[in-house]
């Protein structure tokens, strides 16, 4: 239960659209067994007055108010279901919305590399859909059990009025069934929901995997096996899925056959009422049908029930991911921001796992604030280790690292975020428009700037073929530019970024040679008075820098 | 978000995906198999429905009796034991009816799945990335699950919603045929009425999708790049932006929703007002006050009969449009689904008898030419050579002269469009099946390890091998290097959330795979491009091993890494030159 604490509490803020819905809800019930139970009274009394006057009889009957009455229920349902829609639907837009906005809000303050596993599509797109689970907790749980409830103890104080006791045992037929049922649903559903999620996740897994490795698994002969686990994985889940939907289908049975038997009771002990002569014909027929029309509301519950289990393991599995395992412990009281930048390293020695080579073997280093440095060796070397050490999204092993003074486990993420631009090897680029992307960096930055940048980067021609120029549209994750634009406004990007440490990973990756000079030539001008920290492959492929370091084998030399 | 999500909500999106009517066509085809099943559902619905009608008959003629004749309650005991009896199996029959529409629609994903995933091997990798291995897992997993509310809900529901109205109606009739058309004139022509909510139904989950789907895509796009956000110091403000987001998108759907949501609002009405007036007008003809038509001979019976029958004209319609979303999300899929399956496979499945000896086998490459598309550009035109038994053969030229694709169709992965590839002298299409494929080892360029562990990666490619063998293949290939000090040594799971081994660590894996195998001839794709030095050194050193026992065919950008190389097969764009290399 503890994972829907915080979900619920979430809910509570909207309590306003909810409440509203719910008593729409409620508004539609009533005016469904006012339509029922004022028809059945209205046709039975014109009946018993029919047959008086037949009789020669004098009876008069009232007309106009019941038949008022009667179009009122009947606007009134039709109206207030309209409304319960639209008012039901506008509170689960903003529950999602509240929903989406805690969870980024939760993953702000992860590790870098718990981040990073975002950009696993897959992971991504089950995190979302746990997300967008959640809001089945209002529409299939909650709201309709509320509203049930009170239906229900409304509607039998309403029967009481007239026959107690038939109100008491309707009572008990309908709560005691409804309360066994979706305790039982909801219990017995556990099992079977997480079996349902975990044969989907494990088949996904495997065909996602299988997928990528068919060429291998044609040649060793292992797609027929392959398959069978696919299949095996989906009879698993099918497996679940009857359970699920036999047990629905056994609590929604006795479900109904409670609502029906509340009928039968009516009548049998109204009749019995009718003879002593406590109630009348019409008020017969008018409890009859309102119980008829009550009953209909527990219909939902037991579905409802049992997606709780399903909504349940969502917020398990997101509070999880949202948990941070702070392998970088933010600082209890942070360091003020350092008034230079100078950066030292002492006997700094890292690997990304226990069991893996050193990256970093008692490295020493020593950047003056404003120094440009080229960083070179093989891949896998650590080059990057040191960048991502650097921005602290690890902390080092053994040895210290100080930016002007301060340790860096002193400063807190955003001091250092503030101090360094980075550009990373693979870069995130936003639905929206150029301009709009570059802006993230520099909010204020104005469009000379940004046409200027964009010159310096070899972009100028891309914005001037554009129709809407800086403010055109560049797709989701910038998906309608090249990769090699994209690479390009990402590095536009950070060069704007005010920020004294510029860290670059590769800048020119992938570029064509004119393309990696014409920008190896002219970033000069927006690291004026900036340190810089370039990892690289080729020493001749560098912009203008103080030192050439190479790092191989967990040491740093100069060259 | 991938390309094959996108895809899969465009073709949601459109209200008749591109082939409205073959879809529709393919969705009935696909319940054929279990048509009784469908049946069943239906028959159970129809009979429910129908002792709903009896029971509500009961009803009325219990009050009847009671008010109107004044009869003792135990002389009514037989209707009452009656109307007991028809509970339980009311429900017994929806029950049934869920039960049998359920095992339908899951009877039909499972063939389905079982049709899908073998043709997704028989494409094979070409195939698959052809088509995209995003949207192919799309295919298989999501849309076939899409499938199921249109078998099990709304397939079964759209007789009923026919039938059972027509059932009441035809009662009511009997009753009071003036009531019955009152019913009928508030659904103006039932046919009619569905084809409106449909239409309803649709719009708003259109809209729903859409709007819902754009919002999607911007909550996943800032959650994918929230560590660049958090760099640019962007954060707070995007939470911000969010939110506005949503409000945004929020207010377009509402006002979208507030026509969509009236025409079931109509039909709400319709149904209110239909149920009041048959009330009214059964409640003024049994006081006398009309005498046109049939009115005068309503009793209490018919008439309390007639209003406990009204609702259930509507509720089978309303229950259609509660499924009608169902309908939406199967035709897109059916649409999908569709595509993966008329995909044919780039390699023609090998029917000959022959089979590949176990001794190093030369090979002939002759006037090979390979296109991916039918009539699209060669990629590989007229080739011609051959490489001599126990040789080792570098493939050069620069990246998109068609190495790759030429190793695929040596793998027989790629059917050549024109010519042939004979191994030992016998044409390809001439091998059993299988047969090629268990003498042949291959290392690509980036290794793909299975989610699992190293030791079933190891195993993959000769899964009865004894142990010894296993290690020594392991230690050959370096794999143990880096093992002997993980904690679970070969048992370390691997694969695409396993825990991380390097991109070296990993070529030193599949090197041990195709050790293990022992095959007499190796493809290799580029084997040693982004390798750390030591796993460089590795994986060379055990090629040169093999030099002289193995047949080797190795595509290369540095041929200076292979001095000890015998041939080297030069390509250029769709041109070829042969060259002796040493």
């Amino acid at each position: 239960m503890d994972d829907l604490i915080e979900i619920l509490r979430l809910h509570l803020k909207r309590w306003p659209w909810l409440l509203a819905g719910m008593l729409l809800m409620l508004a539609t019930v009533a005016a469904n067994v006012g339509l029922l139970a004022l028809s059945g009274w209205f046709i039975t009394a014109t009946g018993l007055a029919g047959l008086a006057l037949a009789a020669g009889g004098v009876m008069t009957l009232e007309i106009y108010r019941p038949g008022a009455g009667i179009r009122f229920f009947a606007v009134g349902r039709a109206v207030s279901r309209y409304g319960e829609r639209l008012v039901n639907h506008e509170a689960v837009l903003r529950l999602l919305a509240d929903l989406r906005v805690w969870f980024f809000r939760s993953l702000l303050p992860l590790d870098s590399d718990r981040l990073a596993q975002l950009r696993d599509g897959e992971l991504l797109n089950r995190l979302t859909g746990d997300v967008d689970a959640l809001d089945h907790l209002y529409l299939r749980v909650a709201g309709p059990t509320l509203v049930a409830v009170v239906a229900l103890l409304l509607g039998i104080g309403f029967l009481a009025l007239w026959a107690p006791g038939m109100a008491m045992v309707i009572a008990l037929i309908l709560g005691i069934t409804t309360l066994l049922c979706t305790v039982m649903t909801g219990l017995a559903g556990m099992a079977p929901a997480r079996g349902l999620a975990e044969s989907e996740s494990r088949m996904r897994e495997q065909v996602v995997g299988d997928l990528h490795t068919l060429a291998e698994l044609r040649l060793y002969g292992a797609t027929g096996e392959r398959r069978e686990n696919w299949l095996g994985s989906d009879e698993a889940h099918m497996a679940a899925r009857l359970q699920l939907a036999r047990q629905s289908a056994i609590s929604q049975f006795t479900m109904q056959a409670a609502g029906q038997m509340a009928v039968w009771v009516a009548a049998f002990i109204g009749a019995g009422l009718l003879a002593v002569g406590t109630i009348n014909g019409p008020v017969l027929a008018l409890l009859l049908l309102a119980t008829l029309a009550l009953s209909e509301v527990l219909a939902p519950l037991p579905g409802g029930w049992q997606s709780l289990a399903r909504i349940r393991w969502s917020a398990a599995r997101l509070r999880q991911f949202a948990t941070p395992q702070s392998r970088v412990p933010e600082p209890q009281s942070p360091a003020p921001v350092p008034t230079d930048t100078r950066i030292e390293l002492e006997g700094v020695s890292f690997r990304h796992s226990p069991w893996q080579h050193w990256c970093l073997h008692h490295v020493d280093l020593d950047v003056s604030a404003g120094e440009r440095i080229a960083l070179l060796g093989p891949s896998g070397a650590g080059k990057s280790a040191l960048l991502a050490l650097l921005l602290r999204q690890r902390d080092p092993e053994y040895g210290r690292i100080r930016i002007g003074g301060t340790d860096l486990r002193h400063l807190d993420r955003s001091t250092i975020d503030s101090l360094t631009s980075y550009l990373p090897q693979r870069t995130a680029l936003f639905s929206g428009t150029l301009a709009e992307n570059l802006r993230l960096a520099s909010p204020d930055a104005s469009d000379e700037t940004l046409h200027e940048l964009l010159a310096a980067v070899k972009l100028e021609h891309l914005v001037d073929t554009l129709p809407e120029g800086l403010d055109s549209w560049i797709g989701e994750h910038g998906s309608a530019l090249s990769g090699g634009q994209a690479r390009r406004l990402a590095l536009a990007r950070t060069l704007l970024k005010a920020a004294p440490q510029v860290l670059l990973d590769e800048p020119t990756e992938g570029l064509d040679r004119s393309t990696e000079k014409h920008i190896l030539d002219r970033v000069d001008r927006w690291l004026t008075g900036r340190g810089l920290i370039i990892v690289a492959h080729d020493r001749h492929r560098l912009p203008p820098v103080d030192r050439v370091l190479r790092l191989e084998d967990g040491r740093l030399r100069r060259i | 978000m991938d390309q094959s999500t996108r895809t899969e909500a465009d073709t949601v999106l459109e209200d008749n995906p591109p082939d409205a009517r073959g879809a529709r066509r393919w969705l009935a085809e696909q319940s054929r198999p279990v048509r009784l099943l469908m049946l069943a559902a239906t028959g159970s619905g129809l009979l429910a429905g129908w002792i709903t009608i009896a029971q509500a008959g009961l009803i009325a003629a219990i009050v009847h009796a009671l008010v109107v004749q004044g009869t003792d309650r135990n002389a009514l005991m037989v209707w009452f034991v009656l109307w007991l009896l028809t509970i339980p199996l009311r429900s017994l029959l929806m029950a049934l009816r869920e039960h049998a529409s359920l095992h339908a629609a899951l009877g039909v994903r499972r063939r389905l799945r079982q049709r899908l995933s073998r043709h997704i091997m028989d494409l094979g990798p070409i195939g698959v990335r052809q088509l995209g291995q995003g949207r192919v897992s799309s295919v298989l997993l999501d849309q076939v699950n899409a499938l199921e509310g249109y078998y099990a809900r709304f397939l079964p529901q759209l007789p009923l919603s026919l039938l059972v109205p027509l059932s009441v109606l035809v009662v009511v009739f009997l009753l009071d045929w003036l009531a019955a058309l009152l019913l009928l004139f508030a659904a103006p022509l039932i046919p009619l009425f569905m084809a409106l909510v449909g239409m309803g139904a649709a719009t708003v989950h259109r809209r729903q999708f859409q709007a819902l789907e754009r919002l999607s895509g911007y909550f996943l796009d800032r959650l994918q790049g929230l560590e660049t956000l958090r760099h640019l110091g962007r954060g707070g403000a995007t939470v911000v932006a969010l939110q506005d987001n949503a409000d945004k998108y929020r207010r377009r759907t509402m006002s979208v929703l507030r026509v969509a949501f009236l025409s079931s609002a109509v039909l709400e009405f319709f149904s209110s007002v239909a149920i009041a007036m048959t009330a009214i007008y059964i409640g003024l003809g049994l006081l006398g006050y009309l005498t046109l038509g049939p009115a005068e001979q309503l009793t209490l019976f018919s008439g309390l009969f007639i209003l406990l029958l009204a609702p259930e004209v509507f509720s089978p319609l309303r229950d259609l449009a509660t499924h009608y979303h169902d309908r939406a999300a199967a035709l897109g899929a059916a649409t999908g689904i569709r595509e993966l399956l008329d995909a044919s496979s780039p390699a023609r499945p090998r029917s000959g008898q022959k089979t590949v000896s176990t001794i190093a086998p030369f090979l002939e490459l002759d006037g090979v030419t390979v296109s991916y598309d039918q009539g699209g550009a060669a990629v590989l035109r007229e080739l011609s050579f051959e490489v001599p038994a126990a040789s080792t053969t570098l493939l050069t030229g620069p990246s998109g002269s068609g190495k790759t694709s030429l190793l695929m169709v040596l793998l027989g992965l790629l059917d050549p469009h024109e010519g042939q590839v004979r191994i030992n002298g016998i044409a390809v299409p001439e091998l059993a099946p299988g047969a090629l494929e268990a003498r042949v080892g291959w290392l690509g360029q980036n290794p793909r390890l299975l989610p699992g562990t190293i030791r079933e990666n190891i195993l993959l490619g000769r899964p009865d091998a004894p142990r010894a063998a296993l290690e020594s293949a392991a230690r050959e290939a370096g794999v143990l290097r880096f093992t002997d000090r993980l904690p679970d040594g070969l048992d370390t799971r691997v694969g695409e959330r396993g825990s991380g081994i390097s991109g070296g660590e990993a070529q030193r894996v599949a090197l041990a795979r195709a050790l293990l195998r022992d095959p007499p001839l190796l493809v290799l794709d580029e084997p040693t491009a982004s390798l750390d030095p030591e796993s460089r050194g590795i994986v060379l050193d055990v090629l040169q091993r093999m030099h002289g026992q193995r047949t080797q065919v190795i595509a290369t950008h540095q041929p200076a890494q292979f001095p000890w190389a015998d041939r080297r097969v030069e390509l250029a764009a769709a041109e070829v030159g042969t060259q002796h290399h040493g």
